[in-house]
C-alpha cells in the first residue's frame, strides 16, 4: 500500500524523478564498481599481464595498452581515484564557501566587501586555468593537493549562492523577532538562516560533482594528475592518445567512454534535484 | 524612579539629501505595571520609538540624541554583547505580523525553547515544559508546542507570539500594532489576552497602534504622536472626554460611532508632512484649525496642563 502511494508520488513528480532515477543507478552503479573493483577486475591494473597493444579479445575485454596491462582492469580501478579527489574537492569547497558566504553577508560592510572581492575574482578565471596554476603551485602528484586546486575553483559558487541567499533571509522579519529574543548571532546564521539555504546547497553540490570530475580529468590529461601507475581515466586518456594515429583505438575509448557516462549520470541527478527542488523552475 | 524613562530622544534617518527626523525630542516615561498606548498615523515615528527602544533600529537609523533610561540604567550607552542579555529577558516585543515573524522551519516550541535557553541555563527538556505551560497560558494546547508555524491560524500564532514575549517575565513589554493583521473577533480575544497577563504579571505595557479605539481598550495612559513629535500625553478618560491638542481631537472625531449611523465620517485634512524637511514651528500647523503666527514660527514646547502634557501654543499660561 505504502510502496503504490510512493510510486504514485514518483510518476506525478515526472521528467525530474526519471532523471533523478537514471543519474542515481548510473552513479551508484559506478560508485559500487570503484569499491568492489578488486573483486571485479580480472587483473592487476599496474602491472604487465601480456603482450602489449594487444587489441579488445575475450581474455582482455578491452584489450592492454603500451606497457601490456589490462585496460578493463585499469578502467575498474580508475574510477577509485576519480571519485576519491572529486568527492574530496567537493567537501573542501563546501566547507570553505557555505560559512565564509553566510559569515559574508550576515556581518556585510568591510568583510563582505573584501570576501566578495577576492571571491569574484577567483571567480574570474577559466575554472580548468586556475586549477592548473594552483595545481602546478602546490605540486601534483599527490592526491590532496589535487583535490585543493579544484576546490579552490569551486569555492566562490557556494560562497556567492550562499552569500545572496542571506541577504535577503536576513532582513526577514522571522530573524528580527528572533534578534527581539535575544538570540546570539550564531544561532541565528545557524539554525534560522542555514536552514532555509540548504536545499540550494544540495543542488549546487550536486551539479558541481559533474563538473569536479571534468576538471579532474583534465588535469590528469595535462599531466598534473595522480602519478603514473595510479590508474586514473583522465591520464589513460593522455596515454593513449600518443598511439591513436596507429589505430590503437582502444586506449582512449574506454576511459572516455567512462568520463562521459559518469559526468552524464552525475548532471542527471543534479538537473532532476534541481527541477524538483528549486519552486521557480518547476513552472516552466 | 519610573520603570524606564526617556529623554529628548532624536532618533534620525540618513536619507540622500539629510536626515528624515523620525522620531524628534520626545520624553516618556513610564511607571511599573503601567500600560502606555501609542498613536499616531503611519510614518509619525512610533514604531521607530519602540526599535529604538530594543535597539534594533535599521543600520541607516541614528540615535542622535537624548537618553533612554531603563532600571537606571542608559540602554544608548549599553554595549551590544549587555543589550542581547535584556532584549527578549527584561524587554520584550510582540510583532505586528504573526504571519513572517515565525521561523517556518521551527517548530511553534522551539521558538519559545530558544528564547529561554538564550537566557537562562536549563535542560532542553525543561525548556520544552515550560514552552507547553506557557502556551496554555495563552490559551493553546500545550502538544501543539510540536506544531509548525504553518499549522496555526492567525490568531493562535499571535497568541504563541505573545507566549514567547512572556517567556522570562520581562518588565517591559512591546507591542508594535499586534492585532492589525487580524480580523476583528479575533483583535478582540488578543487584546482581552494581553490585558490579563499583563495584569498578572505585573509588567509594564507600551502598546503601539494607529488605531485610536484600540489603545483606549488596554491603556492607562495614551501619547498621541504626529510627524516625529510627542504632541500629547493624557490619561485615556481625558483623552476621550477633552482632547487638547488639535490633532487628537481630529482623532477622537474621527472615530466611527455606531449609534449615529447617518453621520459623516470625519477626518483631518490634509496630509502628514515631509520628515526630511518639515514645516517650521508646530509641525502639525499647516493642517490645523485653530494654526496662529506664532505655530508657523517657533516650535511649542511641552505644556503641563493639570495632570496632563500638549505640545501646543493655544494652552500657554494665561490662554486658556
Amino acid at each position: 500500500m505504502k510502496f503504490k502511494g510512493a510510486l504514485r508520488e514518483f510518476k506525478r513528480a515526472g521528467l525530474p524523478a526519471y532523471m533523478c532515477l537514471a543519474g542515481g543507478t548510473i552513479l551508484f552503479v559506478i560508485i559500487l564498481i570503484s569499491l568492489l573493483a578488486p573483486f571485479i577486475a580480472p587483473y592487476d591494473p599496474i602491472s604487465s599481464v601480456d603482450r602489449p597493444l594487444l587489441p579488445p579479445s575475450r581474455k582482455h575485454l578491452m584489450g592492454t595498452d603500451l606497457h601490456g596491462r589490462d585496460v578493463y582492469s585499469r578502467i575498474i580501478y580508475g574510477g577509485r581515484v576519480v571519485l576519491l579527489i572529486s568527492a574530496l574537492s567537493v567537501a573542501i569547497s563546501l566547507t570553505a564557501g557555505v560559512p565564509l558566504g553566510l559569515l559574508s553577508g550576515y556581518v556585510g560592510g568591510i568583510l563582505d566587501r573584501v570576501l566578495s572581492l577576492v571571491m569574484d575574482s577567483l571567480y574570474s578565471f577559466p575554472g580548468i586555468i586556475l586549477a592548473i596554476a594552483i595545481a602546478a603551485m602546490l605540486g601534483s602528484g599527490n592526491l590532496l593537493n589535487i583535490a585543493i586546486a579544484i576546490a579552490v575553483v569551486y569555492i566562490p559558487m557556494y560562497f556567492r549562492m550562499v552569500r545572496g541567499q542571506v541577504l535577503s533571509l536576513k532582513e526577514s522579519l522571522f530573524v528580527e523577532a528572533a534578534r527581539a529574543i535575544g538570540a546570539s548571532d550564531i544561532t541565528i546564521m545557524f539554525t534560522y538562516i542555514l536552514p532555509h539555504i540548504l536545499p540550494a546547497i544540495v543542488v549546487v553540490l550536486s551539479l558541481n560533482v559533474a563538473d569536479a570530475i571534468l576538471t579532474e580529468a583534465g588535469l590528469s590529461f595535462l599531466g598534473l594528475g595522480v602519478n603514473p601507475p595510479t590508474p586514473d581515466w583522465g591520464f589513460d586518456l593522455r596515454d593513449g592518445k600518443r598511439y591513436l594515429p596507429s589505430g590503437y583505438w582502444w586506449l582512449i575509448t574506454f576511459p572516455g567512454l567512462m568520463i562521459i557516462i559518469a559526468v552524464i549520470g552525475i548532471t542527471l541527478l543534479g538537473e532532476g534535484l534541481n527541477d524538483l527542488f528549486n519552486p521557480r523552475l518547476r513552472e516552466s | 524612579m519610573p520603570l524606564l524613562e526617556i529623554r529628548g530622544l532624536k532618533v534620525y534617518y540618513r536619507a540622500r539629501d539629510g536626515w528624515v527626523k523620525a522620531v524628534d525630542n520626545v520624553d516618556l516615561n513610564l511607571e511599573r505595571g503601567e500600560s502606555l498606548g501609542l498613536v499616531g498615523e503611519s510614518g509619525s515615528g512610533k514604531s521607530t520609538l519602540a526599535l529604538a527602544l530594543m535597539k534594533l533600529l535599521p543600520p541607516q537609523a541614528r540615535i542622535l540624541g537624548g537618553s533612554i533610561i531603563f532600571k537606571g540604567r542608559d540602554l544608548t550607552r549599553l554595549p551590544e554583547e549587555e543589550y542581547r542579555k535584556i532584549r527578549g529577558k527584561e524587554i520584550s516585543m510582540i510583532f505586528q505580523d504573526p504571519m513572517t515573524s515565525f521561523n517556518p522551519l521551527m517548530k511553534i516550541g522551539d521558538h519559545i525553547t530558544e528564547i529561554i535557553m538564550a537566557h537562562e541555563k536549563v535542560s532542553k527538556g525543561e525548556a520544552w515544559e515550560r514552552a507547553e505551560k506557557l502556551l496554555e497560558t495563552v490559551g493553546i494546547p500545550g502538544e501543539r508546542a510540536r506544531d509548525y508555524p504553518h499549522q496555526f491560524s492567525g490568531g493562535m500564532r499571535q497568541r504563541a507570539m505573545i507566549a514567547i514575549a512572556l517567556a522570562l517575565n520581562p518588565d517591559l513589554l512591546i507591542a508594535d500594532e499586534p492585532t492589525t493583521a487580524l480580523d476583528v473577533i479575533v483583535q478582540a480575544q488578543i487584546l482581552d489576552l494581553i490585558r490579563k497577563l499583563k495584569e498578572k504579571m505585573n509588567m509594564a505595557l507600551l502598546f503601539i497602534s494607529h488605531d485610536i479605539s484600540v489603545v483606549m481598550e488596554v491603556a492607562d495612559r495614551i501619547g498621541v504622536m504626529y510627524a516625529g513629535h510627542l504632541v500629547e500625553l493624557a490619561d485615556v478618560y481625558s483623552i476621550a472626554e477633552d482632547p487638547l491638542h488639535p490633532y487628537t481631537k481630529g482623532l477622537i472625531r474621527s472615530i466611527p460611532n455606531i449609534l449615529l449611523s447617518d453621520q459623516k465620517l470625519e477626518s483631518i485634512p490634509g496630509s502628514p508632512p515631509d520628515l526630511s524637511n518639515p514645516p517650521p514651528g508646530c509641525r502639525f500647523h499647516p493642517r490645523c484649525p485653530y494654526a496662529m503666527d506664532i505655530c508657523k514660527r517657533e516650535e511649542p514646547p511641552m505644556i503641563k496642563v493639570n495632570d496632563r502634557y500638549v505640545k501646543c501654543f493655544l494652552y500657554r499660561k494665561g490662554d486658556r
